[in-house]
């Protein structure tokens, strides 16, 4: 009796999510890789859990014929890490479409069934959350963008960008407002110094 | 750089330098300002760093000057036994995956340069020893990861032989300046310090305007009108705070907390205008730049004739303080051992400094029922607490402020065992990695320590990061808005502030941030 991609799936996952986590491991230099992946404490490894725990609740989003949410909060934490890291848009999402190729390396010895509506149904399911997680990416840069924005805001960017000299600003309000009471008097702008 | 794939060994890999992964470069202005040497228009993501002629010999002789100056310099490049047990203790590591990051490897960067030029075997075998040549390709790694350390010490916690990383970080950005390779967030608020007193620039006026400001809204919130005083001789106690607790959010609201304390207690102190920056960027200059800017701390107290110092939240000036004031500006033997005047506690463990940390001060206090207290105040808050790299591993400040969360909020949960106290991770935008241009990477630097939060956020409904660190309020600010964004950040003394019943203060319907109260809502 042959098995169904969905039973296959369930049946090699803990195979294919180890396979999956590599290829984003992989990334990183021989010395990291080691350590990300066997350090098992998340406190001693928050990159390295993220990424075991994201891809593994991606996966049952996918694995899942239901019509379930691509954003989970595992994976949303490894978007985020993946947002703040130096990869162009194109490789954060990369690693979706790469389970296509690991699980059918990882299915091919097995008598599945030569369901084509099963697979495409895979395949599109893959599609669709690549492109959710492409989402998910660019709300966290656009979220990195308006936590710089708060930090000028709230005047932390005095303590973090140490530009700007607080008592030549104070003093440009105090002049602005005295030329706002004073109708038809401009007033005098003063050098900004660092 | 950080992120990319290394396929060959860790000395063929170059430093690349790309817009978000650097500090901005010192000005031009800024480095003329401290007359340190080279003062040009450059920048790191340029081929040409316009180093000086003979930059590789004033390099080496900096580094034999610092060998011969400093035993423990010496003895950390020959100790290391390369074991691996910082490797993965570096919150740069960890959240970048850098192997440069960690901290054998970086130590690496300098030792490497030592071998080849110090040591027998790396002149003859150069690098067969590990040794390699002073080269421009090493002096662009230095700058980058010099500058990707907050010189936390967390891997010193665990290296056998207590080799302190922070120090040879210090002293590769050193080296840096004698070539005028400096950036400018560190060396212009060190400037601003130099010149007014303080890293904001803040001249006397305005921080003393600045000040009044916060008294005005603790009027409204309490109907209670404090009166701080500035550079009153005669004074019992000087308070010196970093000025930022008097200029943005989230520290204002610290300072209200100090002001509604003091107010609480009669104490008779006074603030200085000149002594007006308990943070001290010398620290991540040179120990010579330190000593000059810790210098004002022992001149204001002896002008001001007050019988000794208190000190406001913040991290790295209690390093300063608590490591090198008394060999460097001291003795004090013009102040007296600190004694509470409300308690009568005398605080041996500043005998020598003859300053006392608020957190400290605040414990003793409360231990002796001296302050009234209600905790419900804080009701609509839910800490953890954040142990500052430097209060923490470098002072030893870990119950106290603890003791004092007990105290003054209902309930608080601590973060993981592996990520508090002595092992405590950075915010990871100390050091003065604390600009704006690096955003990406302090995030990443940050999230071992917002990963920890994120834990007690999702097990305990934990709502606010309490910490006694400046830099801490305004970089972890940032940190929770990108990782825990229901996470607020706030300082220990605002949470004390807000709890106290001050005498013939009106009803409370807010907080010190005028946020409504739980259960007195007007």
């Amino acid at each position: 009796m042959k098995k169904s991609l969905e039973a296959l799936l369930q049946e090699k996952k803990g195979e294919i999510l180890e396979k999956w986590e590599d290829c984003i491991l992989s990334g990183y230099a021989p010395d990291t890789f080691y350590i990300f992946k066997n350090q098992k404490d998340q406190f001693a490894n928050p990159i390295g859990y993220k990424i075991r725990s994201g891809l593994a609740e991606l996966y049952d989003v996918l694995c899942d014929t239901g019509d379930h949410e691509v954003i989970t909060p595992d994976l949303e934490q490894l978007i985020k890490v993946r947002a703040v890291q130096k990869v162009l848009a194109s490789d954060a999402v990369s690693f979706v479409f790469k389970l296509k190729q690991l699980v059918r390396e990882e299915l091919a010895s097995k008598g599945m069934a030569e369901s084509y509506k099963e697979w495409l149904a895979f395949d599109a399911r893959i599609d669709a959350a690549a492109l959710a997680i492409f989402d998910m990416f660019m709300a966290s840069k656009e979220q990195l963008y308006k936590v710089r924005l708060s930090e000028f805001t709230q005047g932390r960017h005095i303590l973090t960008d140490g530009s700007i000299c607080p008592s030549a600003l104070v003093r440009q309000n105090k002049q602005m407002q005295s030329a706002e009471t004073e109708a038809g008097v401009a007033p005098e702008k003063e050098k900004v110094a660092g | 750089m950080t992120g990319s794939i290394p396929t060959k060994e860790w000395m063929d890999v170059p430093a690349v330098f790309k817009e978000g992964n650097f500090c901005y470069p010192a000005k031009k202005s800024m480095v003329e300002y401290h007359k340190f040497p080279n003062p040009r228009e450059w920048s790191p993501d340029q081929d040409d760093w316009k180093l000086p002629d003979g930059w590789e010999d004033i390099i080496l002789k900096g580094l034999k000057e610092r060998l011969d100056k400093f035993r423990s310099l010496k003895l950390f490049m020959d100790t290391c036994v390369r074991c691996g047990a910082c490797a993965d203790k570096c919150h740069f590591f960890l959240g970048t995956g850098d192997p440069k990051n960690m901290p054998v490897l970086r130590a690496e960067l300098l030792r490497s340069v030592y071998r080849n030029d110090f040591t027998a075997a790396g002149k003859l075998l150069g690098r067969l020893a590990g040794g390699r040549p002073m080269t421009v390709g090493v002096l662009k790694e230095w700058f980058m990861y010099a500058y990707q350390c907050t010189e936390c010490r967390r891997c010193s916690v665990f290296c056998p032989y207590g080799i302190d990383q922070a120090e040879i970080t210090m002293m590769m950005r050193e080296l840096l300046h004698l070539v005028g390779v400096g950036t400018n967030w560190i060396l212009e608020p060190a400037a601003n310090s130099n010149r007014t007193g303080n890293h904001m620039g803040l001249q006397p006026h305005t921080l003393k305007d600045n000040v009044s400001y916060l008294c005005d809204d603790i009027e409204t919130i309490t109907g209670i009108r404090v009166e701080p005083t500035f550079n009153r001789k005669g004074a019992e106690i000087l308070f010196i705070t970093p000025s930022a607790d008097v200029f943005a959010e989230p520290g204002i609201y610290t300072a209200m907390g100090y002001l509604l304390l003091f107010h609480h207690i009669g104490l008779d102190y006074t603030f200085s205008t000149y002594a007006s920056e308990g943070g001290n960027f010398g620290l991540f200059t040179s120990n010579e730049m330190m000593k000059k800017l810790n210098a004002k701390m022992y001149a204001e107290a002896k002008r001001l004739g007050v019988k000794w110092i208190l000190g406001g939240e913040c991290g790295h000036m209690w390093r300063v303080l608590h490591q090198y004031m008394d060999t460097m500006n001291g003795p004090a033997d013009f102040l007296e051992v600190p004694k509470s005047p409300i308690t009568n506690t005398v605080f041996e463990n500043a005998a020598s400094t003859k300053m006392v940390h608020i957190s400290e001060f605040t414990a003793d206090l409360i231990r002796n029922n001296k302050l009234k207290i209600d905790p419900k105040r804080n009701a609509h808050r839910i800490p953890t607490w954040h142990d500052s790299c430097n209060t923490s591993r470098a002072m030893g400040l870990l119950d106290e402020p603890r003791y004092v969360l007990d105290h003054v909020v209902p309930k608080w949960y601590e973060m993981p065992e592996n990520t508090i106290r002595e092992k405590t991770f950075c915010c990871g935008s100390g050091t003065g990695l604390n600009t704006g241009e690096i955003m990406e990477l302090r995030m990443r630097s940050g999230l071992p320590r917002a990963n920890a939060v994120k834990h007690v956020e999702d097990k305990f409904g934990v709502n606010t990061l309490a910490c006694v660190c400046a830099i801490d309020r305004a970089t972890l600010t940032a940190l929770m808005d990108y990782w825990n964004p229901n996470v607020k950040v706030c300082g220990l003394s605002e949470l004390v502030g807000n709890s106290l019943i001050m005498d013939g203060e009106k009803e409370r319907e807010t907080g010190l941030r005028f946020e409504p109260l739980e259960g007195m809502e007007g």
